[in-house]
């Protein structure tokens, strides 16, 4: 969604861009508008909870394989306490995440050491958790995070497009729960995947890159890696052009290029043709920088 | 081209399409053909790459397409990867062999280079260059020597068991062809026998041969020989070139077929044609093909119409080519970019890419893949249909008001019973269909030859095949053999990739591979530009040196102008008409002679 904007709209520089945005979205777009390549004043943030996100194909695999449903018949899912829910033609079916990433079903493995479950840098955070009663499944929470997301709240009651009331206090409770459960879920992946990292960091980084074949999907995705003009480039010492699998420095130099900006957004580990977990290593380079280091770019905004 | 018609009628028209447009300008594009000219000298560059698969796989098994789709691979318990590179030339299908690999799955690479996938695979068997069938056939020795085939399924489903036996007897030891030491053949033969499901992934290393369609045999002979065919995790996969060779092929822009495989020469065939396209007099000879379309230019062809091909760089023999195209009386090319070949044409007719049309393309796993305009075509550029119908039009023929790629798409179902069932609703699921797919309720058809063959008896083919060298091998006087493959850096002549920068940055030139004794031995150093000459022509490139190529082997991409096609040899496969792009003598010079 941030590199859509920064590569085909122009950055937003010249016109009023309205988005809906998961954390993930939001925080490549500051780190975009950080670098001046979206101007984020013109950019409207309509941020969305989110629990992480599963890979279509995957998920129509794991409807048919494993909730034994057809995914044509599927009208909707969530993922709500702990549950992947779907609801189809004739009922409703819910599996214990735990369960179904046990198994190598579920979210994307980014999305399960995701911490940023409500945007709440975002001009609105809105999203179904703790709307409860008989508002579930009809009405959105709003929390109101900018004076831009005040105005347009206001606008649109008075134009009569959104009914609004005050929350209820168990609905903020139960929100306050459920992103308290999802980030505890999170810390639990993370512990669980970087500790697995640490004794062996080198070799694991040395075998799971020695398939790379450059076809550049990993740098073209990614928010925060702004490639130098290839046209005279001054000659590499140590990254050969042309050579497959490439030279090691090729892949140190984008980690530490993104060391302090990763947002584990997961778009180059999805779309990596030989399977390498780079998210999994940038975001590990990531969280152990903001944990020892003061940041380049000043502190971020956001806590991932 | 009316009057090139009237004057010399219809063997003097050249329809060539490419395999990278979508399947409906491949199917009105022979429509126009056919209707507008009564010509069948109408192909696609699959002649170039894997023609030999649809000829070898359509004598095996009955039907010349993938029998199994790719992410199956990942059901397999062992995956003989053949002359395919397919990390770089196939990523997408790569992928699924790197899946494989974590999965556990082993993996045999056949390749005389140490390519990219066999640097991934458990093991890499380096063999001669085009000595396919000698390994082939000592593997099967092997196997039935040690009681390995499968007898059941030869009995129950395979003709030809006793003339292959026969013809493998003299393959024991065929180490002095193919150059595989004995106890790797018979390691290699044994784990492909012994897997519960093993599936062969080929690509054009098998193919582009003179003895291409038998290369092909030999691998179904394989599958055949040990009952892997017609089971998940089984079968033999082309890995089709292009991303729409698989479609090309099926809408019936070959020679001597119309859509889904309807042979020209079946009157009956005909009839049906002739009544869906309102035409008579349609013809039942069988047309030129592609490089033989070039060879006659100006003799019995006079006008040429190219659809998104670049001959000049991407044929055998360039130089061949381009005093060929001169020779035409009138040469129209239909492009999205200003090709090398754009410079010999008459007429220029600016096309759209797949982003500003609407459209399908059909995978190697003949799964049929929706493609959606995203943008108008730029300029004077128009969508190809359009360019088609409207020439159709000018011309007062029928048939042709088809505005939609829908509209021509739904005009070839109509006339193409296996794939009457795909229509462009049911296109809209992300499996989408996999053909054949014959009715409305059909689902489609992910793996074939389960219960029986597509052949007229049922029965999957094999056959006894004797080794044959190549046309043209290393002597005195060109003493390198030369092979020719892709990058993943750039795609065929480069008219799209070397517009980006990072992929001009990565490899601007051609270069060769050579052998680090044979550097030594000649003088050559890293990096080092060399003269490479050929009996047809010459090039100058870079020379990488290098032990992941044996000694007297060299080893060129196909990418560049002036490059390793001034050195190809044109012979042809005289079963499919596929050039020997793979195989051909050469020498290697210093350049300035120091």
């Amino acid at each position: 969604m941030s590199t859509f904007i920064q590569k085909y709209l122009d950055g937003a520089k010249n016109m009023k861009v309205g988005v809906v945005v998961k954390g993930c979205d939001l925080m490549s777009m500051i780190e975009l508008g950080k670098r001046n390549e979206i101007n984020m004043n013109n950019v409207l943030t309509i941020g969305v909870n989110c629990g992480g996100s599963v890979n279509p194909i995957q998920a129509r695999k794991m409807i048919k394989e494993k909730f034994g449903v057809d995914p044509d018949k599927v009208t909707k899912e969530e993922i709500d306490k702990g549950q992947f829910i779907i609801e189809y033609e004739g009922g409703h079916k819910g599996i214990k995440i735990d369960e179904l990433e046990e198994e190598g079903y579920g979210r994307r493995s980014n999305c399960r050491r995701c911490k940023y479950k409500i945007p709440r840098q975002a001009d609105l955070a809105c999203g179904n958790w703790g709307v409860i009663g008989d508002k579930a499944g009809k009405a959105t929470f709003i929390e109101i995070c900018s004076d831009k997301g005040a105005d347009i709240v206001s606008k649109a009651v008075s134009a009569k497009k959104l009914d609004t009331c005050a929350a209820e206090p168990k609905g903020i409770e139960i929100r306050g729960k459920t992103e308290g459960a999802m980030l505890k879920l999170g810390e639990k992946w993370r512990k669980k995947e970087f500790t697995a990292l640490r004794d062996n960091l080198w070799d694991f980084i040395k075998k799971e890159t020695s398939r790379y074949i450059k076809c550049y999907s990993c740098i073209e995705k990614c928010p925060v890696c702004i490639s130098t003009p290839f046209v005279e480039r001054p000659e590499s010492y140590m990254v050969r052009p042309g050579y497959i699998p490439s030279d090691p420095m090729f892949h140190l130099r984008r980690f530490a290029s993104i060391s302090d900006s990763c947002v584990n957004c997961g778009q180059c580990e999805e779309l990596c043709p030989v399977e390498i977990p780079l998210a999994l290593i940038s975001h590990a380079i990531r969280v152990e920088g903001d944990n020892a280091y003061v940041p380049k770019l000043g502190a971020a905004p956001y806590k991932n | 081209m009316k009057e090139t018609s009237d004057k010399y009628g219809p063997k003097a028209f050249g329809f060539q399409t490419s395999c990278r447009t979508v399947n409906e300008d491949c199917y009105i594009f022979q429509k126009f053909a056919r209707v507008g000219f009564k010509t069948n000298n109408v192909d696609n560059c699959a002649r170039i790459c894997h023609g030999p698969s649809v000829a070898g796989l359509s004598l095996s098994f009955g039907s010349g397409a993938a029998t199994n789709g790719f992410e199956d691979a990942l059901n397999s318990d062992f995956i003989l990867v053949w002359g395919s590179n397919a990390l770089e030339a196939h990523p997408l299908a790569g992928r699924r062999l790197v899946q494989a690999k974590l999965k556990g799955i082993p993996i045999y690479a056949v390749d005389p280079r140490l390519s990219t996938t066999a640097k991934i695979a458990d093991k890499w068997i380096q063999f001669n260059p085009s000595t396919h069938i000698a390994l082939a056939n000592s593997m099967m020795y092997w196997i039935i020597k040690a009681d390995k085939h499968d007898k059941k399924f030869i009995e129950e489903r395979v003709n030809g068991f006793e003339e292959l036996k026969a013809t493998v007897e003299k393959y024991a030891d065929a180490e002095d062809s193919h150059g595989v030491p004995l106890e790797t053949v018979k390691e290699l033969a044994y784990k492909y026998a012994s897997a519960k499901s093993a599936v062969i992934i080929y690509c054009l290393g098998v193919t582009e041969l003179t003895t291409g369609t038998d290369n092909v045999r030999s691998m179904g002979n394989l599958a055949l020989l040990t009952g892997n065919v017609g089971r998940p995790g089984t079968g033999v996969n082309p890995l089709r070139g292009q991303n729409n060779v698989q479609g090309a092929c099926d809408m019936g822009a070959y020679p001597n077929m119309y859509s889904g495989y309807q042979k020209c020469e079946i009157a009956e065939n005909r009839a049906k044609m002739e009544k869906a396209w309102g035409v008579t007099g349609l013809p039942d000879w069988y047309g030129q093909t592609l490089t033989e379309q070039i060879n006659i230019c100006g003799d019995e062809i006079k006008t040429m119409y190219i659809l998104g091909l670049n001959p000049v760089v991407t044929y055998p023999d360039s130089n061949h080519v381009k005093r060929q195209l001169e020779k035409l009386d009138f040469l129209v090319v239909q492009d999205i970019f200003f090709t090398e070949t754009c410079q010999y044409a008459d007429v220029i007719l600016p096309g759209a890419c797949f982003a500003e049309k609407d459209g399908t393309f059909t995978s190697g796993e003949r799964r049929i893949n929706r493609v959606r305009k995203a943008t108008n075509p730029p300029g004077k550029a128009k969508e190809d249909i359009w360019i088609i119908s409207e020439l159709a039009k000018k011309m007062g023929l029928k048939g042709f008001d088809l505005p939609t790629a829908k509209d021509v798409w739904d005009d070839m179902r109509n006339c193409t019973p296996s794939m009457f069932g795909a229509t462009y609703e049911k296109l809209e699921k992300p499996e989408s269909i996999v053909w054949p797919c014959p009715t409305l309720e059909h689902c489609g058809t992910p793996i074939l030859h389960c219960e029986k063959f597509a052949c007229a008896d049922g029965k999957g083919n094999l056959f006894g095949i004797e080794y044959r060298p190549p046309a043209e091998v290393a002597d005195a006087e060109y003493p390198f053999t030369m092979m020719t493959g892709r990058l993943i850096f750039h795609y065929h002549s480069r008219t799209q990739t070397d517009r980006s920068a990072a992929l001009h940055y990565e490899v601007p030139a051609s270069y060769v591979q050579i052998n680090n004794e044979d550097a030594r031995r000649l003088g050559i150093g890293q990096h080092e530009k060399i003269l490479i000459t050929s009996r047809r022509g010459k090039t100058e490139t870079i020379a990488h040196v290098t032990d992941e190529i044996g000694p007297g082997v060299l080893y060129m991409t196909m990418h560049f102008n002036e490059g390793v096609n001034n050195l190809t040899n044109t012979v042809l496969d005289p079963m499919s008409k596929m050039p020997e792009l793979k195989h051909c003598a050469v020498k290697v010079e210093k350049i300035g002679g120091n």
